[in-house]
């Protein structure tokens, strides 16, 4: 019973351990548990291909703007190929420099300024309504409220048009100015339009956000500062505000970013008067062929958008330390509305009409009708949907049901999209599970910060740095241009922050602890994967799938540069009609998109029982 | 499966992450065939990295493993068997059943990589199910389980495969103490029945007295004591041993204090003492004359604190607090005088590395039983 | 060089920014008369002597099927007609220049070709880029080269098409209401004039141009025919001056000539307008009941001919259909889509178009004709002109 087994006393600490075996026999184990174990492999594979999809292009493009391309040569003064600042001094300091950037960098400016706000303060509104008080059909406004998002960002800006427009950009005028109401150019185009435009699409974006945020905070540290005698004011002030800074500014920098990287809306509102922004200035460069100026202007922009997240990281590590998020103790608190309760949900709703019923069926109302804002029999027309010949048309000299186009429009977003969808959803899971399974290795490290890179690169200069790599060929890697491969990695790329970052917590969640238990029951790599890791993250992994194909299928901004003849999208198809002056024929393929787009939301909300909703604020 | 029970041995096993200490230090243990060796020690102090590298989860930096006759992992020799083929079985500390498979399931499941015909299956499981008393539950889900009820069909799971060696990570933390003692009885009834080799990872010393065969203490990666559960009692190898077995703690008491000094004088040991360490239950009150062979002192009460079966009372002599656990009632309010006696042969003596020199008699001791 | 690394880290942003601005202050230098590989010689056509139209035919029909970009709509139109005749399936492409020229770039470079032939109305950039590139080739059939005008071959001229002024005569039954090119610089015209943007139309840049070095004289005249007075200007030409007026008067500028045509002579339009737009656009007279005339007696021209090019994807998937359809479209079948709103086939056997609006005559007497001799040195300027109209526009 006393007997002692063996090393009753302390070992003296022995002389740097690891060194006792040779360098070689260590690689040797460790490379018998790689072969055994996938998981290090799997993230190396993945750091590279991730390091190349995403910081090769970004270094392709910058590089573009420092060489001298064909055509350029005799205004740099040097031979193509040569090193140059011509490109630098043309956006920045050059006679035209205000029109190619100064300009449009205070526009961006403008409008991302006053896009957040109005998304603040719309999304902060309903965010507090749906969360603090008892609004009546609080579940009913969750879900409506959450649809303005789900329509292309552009939606607001053609039914604005189809509203506003008045003779300034030619064409047919609005109904406004139809029915004899003068809508001066202030109101018509430009920043006043996009700002409202993009600030009721980004709104739900806020409420997201910001809804999750003040429902999972801790009621009872708001109770206990009313407990030690502070007002509600002081309490809102000091207490509920401060601990919401960091979703707030999340919100804030998040809205601000996409701003950045949007197109549709500031091509169409602003092109009549003249107002760019970086994103609008960017494309005409492209357009016009002027690839130095692309690479400085996406450079740029690219450079703001780091500038942006890095900020965001500061900020939100800054405050972390003194926000408590109480997931489970939270309590919910609702404010009694008495008597303002019939005035907040009529704001709530009017908020609804105002972002989803207003601009829809605008957008419906204009494609049956031949001249706007008349409404005489007729006027109205079923011709721009279905007429088997439309006169004046002869790029689409058919109703948009007939022919080819719409058809093969819609089985190409579907297919490039959906495939774009499904890579996310796996590299995704595939993510979250090498992060979790090689904890504490660098390669976790390295990959959850790979992985979300993109997110610092707004959409439109990605483009254009896939665009400027994948041209031609590199090294093994063949020219994608025109390929629909080069569509779907750039979606992929792109949306992958979406799907790493619900992969990561679901796995993170999970832990790796069910894995191992199968491992130890005796399964092999591929059984465990198969068996029990994908049925486990089942729902995840539709999440991971689903949002990245509803935010692909309506994406204008990275596919509108790749897109070819070959591979027309919705979005696309619907931007070059307005590009055409097709108006209703544009407008009846955007509704297309926002009924395609909500559609599969409400269908994947109802059959995995799962709410996209909280994941689409990323 | 009991009579093929392995031996492990580990042998030099160390275990890095990169920067920092050593999560394990050059570790040399051996865990007899059928024996039940609880690795306890506070968190943090490799007792979990090390039971996960004998399961093969977590690989070596340097050593090897040894189960049986077959080297699972020795990196000398680039030797590496993953644990889906060491014939191992791991319970969790948070059972890790599969919330996507029905109890049924999740017990068969090792069966059906094994590809065990289905009949056979049945069998199996209904009996591990059975073995674990918790056959009514065959066909719910995990969710719908209380964690007691999970923690049965965990082991069931692990069981089910027959597995030579049993793997428990701190299995019963997260337990109510009532449900606590069951599991404990079950456990250890678990291992007298099967003959398995345990190795079993707590940071709770009563668990592992009360279980273990064999208990390795371990801190910041370092085997402090490998013994039987009442040699580490009674002859802990070092302070940290003694004050981390034991509830209160073993008292230990610096000779530069007063008290500390008049002990050690009375001790008269052979070597440098910088400890006398003392069992609070071998600490007595004593009313009448002082036995002859024991070290008595006067001390001023702080607090009495009756658990029910015994009195712990905190005293003060000098600037020194001192527990005592007595098993008669005692009446002393706070601020009287009490006077105090140890059984020389139950002080304990450290030195200045904190090592055991001496002492200790108490096993033989007849009084400080 | 910013080749090392993504932009990450501040300590490289602030390098970086030190380096761009340190970059940034070399201005370029003055251009080097003839630098430059696009200056390389025009490469010669291919001219296709032993044409036998079956082996084409038959060949082409090996390969399927082909794709055709145009600036036009009327392109599906000759698409379907090229697929009635022969057969093979043809899709015609809407697409801007700009678009077209991108596009053709990006394909030939990465090999992955989908455009096999474009019709091309910028030829600047055709003369400048697109050919020497070798992005295309001039392919001539030889069956029908005898009828191509020497000026007409190299680059190919499908068709000339012109731009002019147009008003709405029910808004100005007296007539066109300008009748020299100044008057749309005055304040009474002040964004009341419309035409496509000219940063997003190569073919209206190459106006400008084309006016600058050729139209000066005439320019100069006819300003002081209206204002009483010589031109002093400092501008590089009475075409710059007439530009930095034109551009400073806010004009309405669109994306579509439908835009343009919409806004001036729409039934229900009554506001007073001038526009600028292709002569295609006068099919809507017909089809929509637009009100659309030219403003034919406005001086020194009403407008402005330019030439669509031919040219065939060098690196065509469907080659041989290419130069089929490249055929078919020289002939007056394969052409009359296009001409049906006006034009002059660039094969000179083709009878002009009947449609043609109603007085535009005399094309070289009225319209800027088209000097091709000065393409080359029009696509150095496209922009700096470019540039002269942002910096006029104010």
């Amino acid at each position: 019973m006393t007997r002692t087994l063996r090393g009753t006393e302390v070992d003296p600490p022995p002389e740097k351990p690891p060194a006792r075996t040779g360098r070689g026999a260590r690689l040797r184990y460790r490379l018998g548990v790689a072969r055994r174990e996938p998981t290090l492999f799997l993230g190396i594979g993945l750091v590279l291909v991730l390091l190349y999809l995403v910081i090769a292009p970004l270094v392709s493009i910058i590089s573009d703007g420092f060489a001298v391309h064909f055509g350029d040569d005799f205004k740099a003064g040097q031979p193509v190929g040569a090193l140059t600042g011509y490109y630098l001094w043309r956006v920045f300091r050059s006679p035209v420099s205000t029109e190619l950037f100064w300009q449009p960098l205070v526009n961006t400016l403008i409008v991302a300024v006053g896009v957040t706000a109005v998304a603040l303060v719309l999304g902060g509104f309903a965010a507090f309504l749906l969360t603090r008080t008892d609004v009546k059909g609080r579940k009913a406004l969750a879900n409506a409220l959450v649809v303005p998002y789900m329509l292309p960002s552009w939606t607001f800006a053609l039914a604005w048009l189809a509203l506003f427009k008045n003779g300034r950009s030619g064409g047919q005028v609005g109904l406004l100015q139809a029915w004899g109401v003068n809508t001066p150019d202030w109101l018509a185009y430009g920043a006043v339009p996009i700002v409202i435009c993009l600030g009721l699409h980004y709104f739900p974006f806020v409420l997201l956000l910001f809804g999750n945020a003040l429902r999972r905070l801790d009621a009872q540290l708001e109770d206990s500062a009313r407990i030690l005698g502070a007002s509600r004011g002081t309490v809102l002030r000091r207490i509920t505000l401060p601990l919401m800074l960091p979703s707030l500014s999340s919100s804030t920098l998040l809205v601000f970013g996409r701003i950045l990287g949007t197109f549709g809306t500031p091509y169409i509102l602003g092109l009549p008067v003249d107002f760019n922004l970086l994103s609008t200035s960017l494309f005409s460069a492209v357009r016009s062929g002027q690839q130095g100026v692309t690479a400085v202007l996406a450079t740029v922009i690219v450079m703001i958008g780091v500038a942006m997240v890095l900020f965001d990281a500061r900020l939100v590590r800054q405050t972390r330390r003194f926000v408590t998020v109480g997931a489970k103790g939270a309590m919910e608190r609702t404010i009694a509305l008495g008597r303002w309760a019939g005035l907040a949900a009529t704001g709530a709703w009017t908020l609804f009409a105002l972002s989803v019923v207003v601009p829809v069926a605008t957008l419906a109302l204009t494609t049956v009708t031949i001249t706007p804002g008349v409404f005489s029999a007729d006027n109205f027309t079923l011709a721009f949907w279905t007429a088997e010949h439309l006169p004046g048309a002869p790029g689409f000299p058919h109703g948009v049901l007939r022919g080819t186009e719409l058809w093969s429009a819609a089985w190409n977003s579907v297919r490039i999209v959906g495939m774009a969808a499904l890579i996310c959803g796996l590299a995704g899971l595939l993510i979250g599970y090498v992060v979790v399974r090689a904890d504490r290795s660098p390669i976790a490290k390295v990959l959850r910060q790979v992985s979300f890179l993109p997110y610092l690169v707004p959409g439109i200069a990605f483009a254009a740095a896939f665009l400027s790599l994948f041209a031609v060929q590199r090294g093994p890697i063949p020219a994608l241009y025109g390929s629909i491969a080069l569509l779907v990695v750039t979606l992929a790329v792109t949306h992958l922050p979406y799907s790493s970052r619900s992969g990561i917590s679901a796995m993170t969640q999970l832990g790796r602890e069910p894995e191992e238990a199968a491992q130890m029951a005796g399964a092999r790599w591929l059984t465990r994967i198969r068996r029990v890791v994908v049925p486990i993250q089942r729902g995840p992994l539709i999440t991971g799938i689903v949002l990245p194909f509803v935010s692909g299928i309506k994406e204008l901004s990275i596919v509108i540069m790749l897109t070819t003849g070959g591979t027309q999208l919705l979005t696309t198809l619907s931007i070059n009609l307005v590009d055409y002056a097709y108006a209703q024929m544009a407008n009846a393929v955007i509704l297309i998109i926002a009924v395609l787009s909500f559609t599969i939301t409400y269908l994947t909300q109802r059959l995995t029982r799962t709410s996209l909703a909280s994941g689409l604020g990323g | 499966m009991a009579s093929t029970a392995p031996t492990i041995s580990l042998k030099g096993v160390t275990k890095s992450y990169g920067t920092g200490p050593l999560a394990v230090d050059n570790l040399d243990l051996v865990m007899p065939a059928r024996s039940f060796t609880c690795l306890l020690g506070p968190s943090g102090c490799g007792k979990t990295t090390t039971l996960r590298m004998i399961a093969g989860l977590e690989n070596l930096t340097d050593g090897t493993i040894t189960i049986g006759d077959r080297i699972v992992d020795s990196v000398p020799d680039g030797v590496f068997v993953p644990p889906e083929k060491r014939g191992m079985g791991l319970v969790f500390q948070n059972y890790a059943l599969w919330p996507h498979l029905t109890v049924r399931a999740n017990v068969e499941f090792g069966l059906r990589i094994r590809k065990v015909a289905a009949a056979e299956r049945r069998k199996v499981v209904d009996d591990a199910l059975a073995t674990m008393q918790i056959g009514w539950a065959a066909d719910r889900y995990p969710s719908q389980l209380s964690g007691g009820q999970q923690q049965r069909v965990s082991l069931a799971r692990m069981l089910a495969v027959k597995p030579e060696v049993l793997l428990l990570d701190e299995p019963l933390s997260n337990l109510d103490a009532r449900l606590r003692l069951e599991m404990r009885a079950e456990l250890k009834r678990l291992h007298e029945e099967t003959g398995h080799t345990v190795v079993f990872v707590t940071h709770d010393q009563l668990e592992a007295m009360t279980m273990a065969t064999h208990v390795a203490v371990m801190k910041d990666g370092v085997l402090q004591q490998l013994a039987a559960p009442l040699e580490v009692y009674h002859r802990p190898a070092n302070t940290f041993v003694a004050e981390f077995v034991g509830s209160p703690p073993m008292n230990l008491i610096d000779t530069t204090t007063a008290i500390g000094a008049q002990a050690c004088a009375y001790l008269r040991p052979a070597g440098d003492v910088a400890t006398v360490g003392v069992r609070p239950e071998h600490v007595r009150v004593v009313t009448g004359p002082a036995p002859d062979d024991a070290f008595t002192f006067d001390a001023t009460v702080k607090a009495v604190l009756p658990t029910g079966s015994s009195w712990t009372v905190s005293v003060l002599t000098g600037d020194t607090e001192i527990y005592l656990v007595s098993t008669e009632p005692v009446a002393a309010r706070g601020g009287e005088t009490l006077r105090c006696a140890v059984a020389a042969g139950s002080l304990h003596t450290f030195g200045k590395d904190g090592a055991r020199l001496a002492g200790d008699n108490a096993m033989e001791t007849e009084w400080a039983r | 060089m910013p080749r090392s690394s993504i932009p990450v880290h501040r300590r490289w942003l602030t390098a970086f920014a030190g380096l761009a601005l340190a970059v940034a202050a070399c201005a370029p230098g003055p251009a080097e008369t003839g630098a430059g590989a696009e200056s390389a010689a025009l490469p010669a056509p291919v001219i296709d002597r032993d044409i036998d139209l079956d082996k084409l035919v038959a060949a082409a029909k090996k390969e399927g099927s082909v794709t055709v970009y145009d600036s036009s709509g009327d392109i599906v139109e000759v698409a379907k007609a090229f697929t009635d005749k022969y057969g093979i399936p043809a899709t015609g492409v809407k697409s801007d220049v700009g678009e077209t020229q991108e596009k053709l770039t990006r394909e030939y470079q990465s090999g992955n070709t989908t455009i096999d032939m474009a019709l091309y109305e910028s030829g600047p950039s055709l003369v400048g880029e697109l050919l020497p590139q070798k992005v295309v080739y001039t392919y001539l059939p030889g069956d029908l080269i005898d009828d191509v005008p020497d000026a007409n071959r190299n680059p190919l001229t499908v068709l000339s098409k012109a731009m002019v002024w147009v008003y709405n005569p029910s808004v100005f039954p007296e007539g066109c209401p300008v009748d020299n090119i100044w008057d749309v610089t005055t304040p009474e015209w002040s964004g009341k004039t419309l035409m496509q943007d000219p940063l997003g139309k190569p073919y209206l840049i190459e106006w400008f141009n084309q006016m600058a070095s050729g139209y000066d004289k005439q320019l100069r005249a006819e300003y002081e025919e209206n204002f009483g007075k010589p031109l002093d200007t400092s501008a590089e030409s009475a075409a710059h001056e007439w530009v930095a007026g034109f551009a400073g008067n806010s004009p309405v500028l669109t994306s579509a000539d439908d835009d343009v045509s919409a806004a001036v002579a729409a039934p229900n339009q009554t506001e007073p307008r001038l526009g600028f737009l292709s002569i295609a656009k006068f099919r809507d007279v017909k089809n929509k009941g637009y009100k659309m005339a030219v403003c034919d007696d406005m001086a020194p021209f009403v407008g402005f001919q330019y030439p669509k090019f031919g040219a065939i994807a060098t690196r065509a998937a469907h080659p041989n259909a290419a130069k089929l359809f490249m055929h078919f479209v020289l002939t007056e079948e394969g052409i009359s889509p296009e001409m049906h709103a006006g034009g002059i086939s660039g094969n000179s056997a083709v009878p002009v178009s009947k449609n043609n609006p109603p007085g535009l005559d005399d094309w070289d007497a009225q319209l800027v004709s088209f000097d091709r001799t000065e393409l080359l040195s029009d696509f150095r300027n496209i922009e700096p002109m470019q540039d002269h109209w942002r910096l006029s526009k104010g």
